[in-house]
């Protein structure tokens, strides 16, 4: 039923390149590695955390959905902060050759990071749940060995509602296609 | 159509992710912070700010992070906290961005109680705070301490391992190192010639921070009679200090929540005793195996006996503590003319500077306020400047 859904509006927005038979879907897992300023902004602080995806493709065209999850505790003394983000993304593609070579890719996408922090100080407690939107650009290249073996990488500049300078990520996926 | 499309697209992109980059404020002016409710007591709250925590400067204060100094402040950029945005709250989220953010609001109120002290003159502002500063001491990482430094005029805080409130978050303890730029600016630069001594004395109360020494400068000053008397005006700064931060927080045990094996000795509501002469002064140095350490727990000891007194004429005051306050700062240049002739001559008492601290309001004593003075000052003080006192029943 979902992939009727998806090919009815992906047929929508693409009426003249539409072959049902050339869609293809991908699902996996990925790494992405993060760098992004420090709370001292002449630093810069390096996260990994994995991921989810999948993509449905009609060549040159793809849309990729992720979903991410981390979490974390920081402490000083007796305060501690605990975060779990959930994020949430939707990236466009447009791929330049069919990537049953190596294939390069650009994208574009956007999505939100789902925040809920939970700080606290001897007896006192607080949690609080927070949204921050982001959108960006990449590239990266991926290959589809023996048709089913999918292994991309990508590289993009991201804007993140509520941090001052942009994330730069670097993606890693591997999956199956069918 | 797939151009189109894509032209779109990029449009759309582009202008979203420009006003995302604009709109870096989303969470606006409030930040979540752990902040003393009207009980004292440290609770998450919503505080505003004079602007968004993203970038932490304002007129108030800047705040950097993890940062080194140098002799025009911090170098590098001022913090930008890790957010999220909660329904218009803008939510640290992590413990290093909390720290950041409240110690600027800190002193964004800190600016505020000045304001309407009339003291915020005295300084230049916006202050310059650092958060997390690394730095070595004698032992390793300096860990537990904040500090006043004095050469480069900025607050530092290294970073915190007991158990109890960051030192970041404490409001009286930041206030404390605060109000050693007042002492700072309106008592030790006016006794101007005597700087590279100063220097030299806080050198052993600030050991991250070792200065080198001029010619004239050796272990054997600490016999001299200015280095003496440096002790007992860092015994005056640090009790100055202490009751600043109490009476800007109400709390009159500022050091316990973060620093419990202080809580006592440095309790403003212990015990009032005498203060000590400048023959006892001698004496700690005389008796003493290891004078430095002696004269510097001398220092906060005597510091602590001063606060106690003046917290104590405070909560009397028959307008409020922070008036009291108030008309105590507005002294603090009056201090060095007045202390200056003695200064080289002979050891100073530590009593000598309640005259000058008080002097507008000798008149104004009444029963209460003089038998707590009598507590602590010698009798040929009481009657050659608190005279009034002796025609008390009390």
């Amino acid at each position: 039923m979902l992939k009727q859904i998806v090919l009815i509006t992906v047929s929508s927005l693409f009426p003249a390149s539409v072959a049902l038979a050339s869609v293809k879907w991908d699902v996996g897992l990925g790494l992405e590695s993060r760098v992004q300023s420090d709370v001292n902004p002449d630093f810069a602080d390096f996260k990994t955390a994995p991921q989810l995806f999948t993509q449905v493709r009609m060549h040159p065209w793809a849309v990729l959905v992720e979903f991410g999850h981390e979490e974390g505790r920081t402490d000083s003394g007796g305060f501690s902060v605990d975060t779990q983000t959930v994020s949430l993304g939707a990236w466009g593609r447009y791929a330049f050759i069919e990537p049953e070579r190596w294939s390069p890719f650009v994208s574009a996408g956007l999505g939100g990071n789902f925040d809920r922090v939970v700080s606290r100080y001897g007896k006192a407690e607080d949690e609080r749940r927070g949204t921050r939107l982001f959108a960006g650009t990449g590239g990266g290249v991926g290959v589809a060995l023996w048709k089913v073996l999918l292994l991309e990488g990508e590289a993009r500049a991201v804007l993140v509602q509520d941090r001052v300078m942009p994330l730069l990520t670097f993606s890693f996926r591997a999956g199956v296609r069918f | 159509m797939r151009f189109s499309l894509s032209l779109s697209l990029m449009l759309w992109l582009a202008s979203f992710a420009v006003g995302c980059a604009e709109s870096g404020t989303s969470c606006g002016k409030k930040a979540l912070l752990l902040w003393p409710d009207a009980k004292g007591e440290y609770q998450f709250q919503s505080v505003p700010l004079s602007t968004s925590p993203h970038r932490l400067k304002s007129e108030a204060a800047e705040v950097y992070f993890d940062a080194a100094y140098s002799p025009s402040g911090y170098r590098g950029g001022v913090a930008e906290p890790r957010l999220t945005n909660s329904n218009g709250l803008c939510v640290p989220m992590d413990a290093d961005s909390s720290l950041a953010v409240n110690a600027f609001a800190q002193f964004e109120s800190l600016h505020r109680f000045e304001k309407r002290l009339g003291t915020v003159s005295q300084l230049s502002w916006p202050r310059k705070v650092g958060v997390q500063i690394r730095m070595q001491d004698q032992n390793g990482l300096s860990h537990n301490n904040a500090h006043y430094i004095s050469d480069f005029d900025v607050i530092a805080v290294v970073p915190f391992s007991q158990p109890g409130l960051p030192l970041a978050l404490n409001q009286g303890i930041l206030a404390h190192e605060h109000f050693h730029a007042h002492f700072q600016s309106q008592v030790l630069l006016r006794l101007d010639r005597l700087r590279p001594v100063i220097s030299w004395v806080e050198n052993l109360f600030n050991p991250l921070f070792p200065m080198k020494p001029t010619p004239d400068q050796t272990g054997d000053d600490l016999w001299s009679v200015v280095g003496m008397n440096s002790f007992v005006l860092r015994g005056w700064n640090e009790g100055l200090a202490d009751l600043f931060g109490s009476i800007y927080t109400g709390d009159p045990e500022i050091m316990g929540e973060s620093i419990p094996q202080l809580a006592a000795s440095r309790s403003l509501l212990g015990p009032v005793g005498p203060l000590f002469t400048g023959a006892d002064v001698r004496n700690v140095l005389v008796r003493s195996l290891n004078p430095r350490k002696s004269l510097m727990d001398m220092s906060y000891q005597q510091g602590t006996q001063l606060a106690r007194l003046l917290y104590r004429l405070a909560s009397i005051h028959p307008e409020d503590a922070p008036a009291f306050l108030r008309r105590l700062m507005l002294r603090l240049p009056e201090i060095a003319p007045r202390i200056e002739p003695r200064y080289k001559s002979g050891v100073m008492d530590f009593e000598m500077i309640l005259p000058i601290l008080l002097g507008d309001q000798v008149d104004e004593l009444d029963d209460e306020a003089c038998g707590l003075i009598e507590q602590v000052v010698s009798k040929a003080m009481m009657q050659s400047e608190f005279a009034r006192c002796l025609n008390k029943s009390y």
